[in-house]
């Protein structure tokens, strides 16, 4: 355990951590961009990461994204207590940020989120379920379904009292 | 795996941590967590119900988060006209049948109206007290309007805040007019005949709420 908490104040983001998809891509990336995940994080800590990450439910197309993501905002990490932060880099993650969640389809966003929520980023997190409840705004139960590929498996009578049950959230 | 320690660590297996395999999932099978997470920002309670009539997982997810694991939505504003509420933050106006005129007050969701009115606008004598309703939910609690407790505070009274404690009491800050008027805490066990009003000065009454 000694050795262990040796490594951990040796805190230069130097050492390198392998992520594994569930399709089998290899990311190599440095423990400052890997912490910004709650659960590598919590791995590292433990020590448990020296023979690779394997992420069984997040796919390589989705974890490409995620490291994309986990290597931009590596600095802004690192630089959270520095307040002589540069506002150009804070205002290029806010760009690389909004290009990321409006360019998604769908389908991707909504694994996104799961990757996100699993592997415990908070801010993207934050950020992708924001655009999900962006979407949803003032739509109709059927327009949501459109917007989300989601099908209607109510039954008739179902749907009808739903309807009747909400009346007023119909009555546009 | 997740209690190996430093001199224990007989595979040379890579780390898998456990989980279901989500990653092929559709928006159709949304979990309640992330269902949470999403309606937590959606501050519209029209969109909130809108968004549990879309399909039967997002119907469920909205059940169990219901009472507690959401920030509450924005509340509603009751417009002037009768039966109509205008929504935060959009705006967008909302019509609720109301066989009652403008109420008296309000707390999370329930309207306070005087039973009187209420007949008289519908064409009948209509009894004393008063009415409480969901009008969402279309639940009701009749409310007694006769009083008992210090003969100061038991002249007509009218009601300045409105507290829904549980479907087992209710109370409301009332102005009396009787013995120089003043405010007091009233106290009612909806279903019951009476309400309690405690005397006691304005200032004092506010300042210990």
């Amino acid at each position: 355990m000694a050795a262990a908490a040796a490594e951990a104040t040796t805190d230069g983001g130097g050492k390198m951590i392998i992520l594994i998809s569930a399709d089998g891509k290899r990311f190599e990336v440095t423990e400052a961009v890997a912490s910004q995940s709650q659960l590598i994080s919590n791995m590292i800590e433990d020590d448990c990461t020296e023979n690779g990450v394997r992420l069984p439910n997040v796919d390589g197309d989705i974890l490409t994204m995620v490291v994309d993501y986990c290597n931009m905002h590596a600095g802004d990490a690192a630089a959270a207590g520095d307040t002589m932060k540069a506002s150009s880099t804070e205002e290029e993650l806010k760009k690389f940020d909004a290009e990321l969640v409006q360019a998604l389809e769908n389908p991707v966003l909504f694994k996104l989120i799961l990757a996100a929520n699993f592997l415990n980023i908070k801010s993207l997190l934050d950020m992708t379920c924001q655009r999900v409840a962006d979407m949803m705004s003032g739509k109709t139960p059927e327009q949501m379904r459109e917007t989300f590929s989601i099908e209607n498996d109510f039954t008739p009578e179902e749907e009808a009292a739903i309807r009747q049950e909400n009346a007023w959230a119909f009555d546009d | 795996m997740d209690v190996d320690d430093d001199d224990a660590r007989p595979t040379k297996r890579p780390r898998a941590a456990a989980a279901p395999p989500a990653w092929s999932r559709s928006w159709s099978d949304l979990p309640v967590e992330i269902a949470g997470e999403i309606l937590g920002r959606v501050p519209s309670f029209a969109d909130r119900a809108r968004f549990s009539s879309a399909c039967r997982q997002w119907r469920l997810a909205a059940a169990e988060l219901h009472g507690g694991a959401l920030p509450p939505p924005l509340p509603w504003l009751v417009s002037c006209y009768k039966g109509a509420f205008d929504s935060l933050p959009y705006g967008d106006r909302h019509y609720l049948a109301l066989d009652s005129p403008a109420c008296l007050a309000c707390d999370g969701g329930w309207l306070l109206f005087d039973r009187r009115a209420a007949a008289a606008v519908a064409g009948g004598g209509g009894g004393g007290g008063y009415l409480l309703k969901k009008p969402i939910s279309k639940a009701d609690m009749e409310l007694p309007g006769s009083l008992s407790g210090p003969p100061a505070a038991t002249a007509e009274m009218k009601i300045c805040k409105l507290v829904v404690m549980s479907r087992d009491l209710v109370a409301a800050i009332v102005s009396t007019s009787g013995g120089g008027g003043g405010r007091a805490v009233a106290l009612c066990r909806p279903g019951t005949s009476s309400v309690v009003v405690g005397a006691s000065p304005a200032g004092r009454m506010l300042t210990t709420s």
